[in-house]
């Protein structure tokens, strides 16, 4: 699975689904190869256990230029309070120049301001808001785009060809960038990450929630940091997993192949068909407003 | 009291303890006959089973009237490992399970008939018919999980 729910001996991060991330994709933006797509899911089974972006969190998506494991660039959202049914985002750039450290938002006053004031969508109508440089952006509630046979699996990998995500929601953050935003070498890493409030410190931040492979953390990192959790993705390809994720990427049948040695070559479930064609590629949401 | 010592009090105490406990006792017997008849468990599974890391905790717990053979009794899937698991239940597989029967078999075991009532429960071709083997000197509870019986600890 991608990461909903999170991982086995891990409780909901910081026990708040506003925080957690679900699964995170980065293509090329079809039809035009100067652009990627950067898309962040969070709030699994949406909107049973929250019904907004957490107001005082920083959603990440960190960006490897140099293929050292290190983020070289961040794009930060950041969520306005809910008030009388509206919360507005704000995402900014920053060109990292150290290395990451718990507490701190590395570089956070040099930040370049990408998008400000942007509507969060509650409803079944996806709100868009462009920006300077072609950049787009959406956040708000849709329909999940993950699918997998979870029963198959919690089963022993029995698969049935069952979606158990075929009717689920999320809060997706999605953007839209020209590829120079990601560095000059189009061969990047990408990971994603959430941060809140320390407890005891709420000056600082702790990170409560990492992603890079789909169902890295879920299945083959449980308790153990085994392999870099990293997404590779060159922006010059629209190849699609592992060349980054597209919504459309059967990353379970991917993954089932890769751990069991060919045995186990699907879960007998296929893509959504409620991708939208453009953004922010997330489908409506099964319910029409929250 | 004025020269008892905290001793002393405190074998008062206890021998006045003693003579509540024993005049109690008639009543504490017939409770424990009554609970006797009645069994209450919880039980947990993480799935799916090893060798593969557990990502849910399958739980079936209940209270069976064994005179009467009535009772409820719930099954549900909560995300997370049986060793934290989360209050996070899994949509579409929780079950509320009326008990229609118990019989009590060789070896302190149970066999618990029920029944779904509310059949928007169930997945496709689920049949609402559930039945549970509870052996309560191993510990263990025998319950359905999609096309197999799976095991499940009391604890």
């Amino acid at each position: 699975m991608a990461d909903h729910l999170d991982a086995p001996g891990l409780n909901s991060p910081a026990t708040d689904a506003r925080v957690d991330i679900t699964d995170h994709y980065a293509f090329q933006k079809p039809g035009d190869p100067h652009k990627t797509i950067m898309i962040l899911n969070v709030n699994p089974l949406a909107p049973s256990h929250a019904r907004e972006f957490r107001h005082d969190a920083v959603y990440e998506t960190l960006v490897d230029t140099n293929t050292d494991a290190q983020p070289d660039i961040a794009f930060r959202y950041r969520f306005s309070n809910k008030v009388a049914g509206q919360q507005f985002a704000r995402v900014t750039r920053v060109e990292l120049t150290r290395a990451l450290e718990d507490g701190h938002l590395e570089g956070d006053h040099e930040a370049e301001t990408l998008v400000e004031h942007a509507p969060v969508s509650f409803g079944s109508d996806a709100e868009i808001t462009h920006a300077e440089d072609g950049v787009r952006f959406f956040a708000g509630f849709r329909s999940d785009p993950f699918f997998f046979d979870l029963l198959g699996f919690l089963n022993g990998l029995k698969f049935t060809g069952s979606d158990f995500f075929a009717d689920k929601n999320v809060f997706g953050i999605a953007l839209e960038v020209p590829n120079r935003l990601l560095g000059n070498n189009p061969n990047v890493g990408i990971w994603t990450r959430t941060l809140v409030p320390m407890t005891l410190q709420p000056n600082h931040l702790t990170q409560v929630k990492q992603m890079g492979r789909p169902g890295i953390n879920t299945v083959f990192n449980h308790g153990n940091d085994l392999l870099p959790d990293i997404l590779t993705f060159n922006f010059n390809s629209a190849a699609g997993f592992l060349n980054g994720r597209r919504l459309q990427d059967d990353v379970i049948d991917i993954s089932l192949n890769l751990v069991t040695n060919g045995h186990v070559a699907s879960d007998g479930v296929g893509p959504h068909t409620d991708y939208l064609a453009q953004f922010p590629y997330l489908g409506t949401p099964h319910i029409p407003h929250v | 009291m004025q020269h008892m010592n905290r001793r002393s009090m405190f074998k008062l105490a206890g021998a006045g303890s003693a003579m509540v406990a024993g005049a109690a006792l008639p009543v504490v017997g017939r409770l424990a006959t009554e609970q006797a008849n009645r069994f209450g468990f919880k039980a947990t599974l993480g799935l799916p089973e090893p060798p593969l890391p557990s990502y849910a905790t399958y739980v079936v717990e209940g209270n069976l009237d064994l005179d009467t053979g009535t009772g409820l009794m719930t099954s549900r899937m909560l995300a997370g490992h049986p060793g934290a698991p989360s209050e996070i239940g899994l949509p579409g597989l929780t079950r509320v399970i009326k008990v229609v029967g118990v019989d009590r078999q060789e070896g302190d075991k149970l066999a618990v008939h029920g029944i779904v009532e509310d059949r928007s429960q169930l997945q496709p071709g689920e049949s609402p018919q559930v039945e549970l083997l509870i052996d309560r000197r191993r510990g263990v509870v025998h319950a359905p999980f999609a096309d197999r019986s799976v095991t499940l600890s009391i604890g």
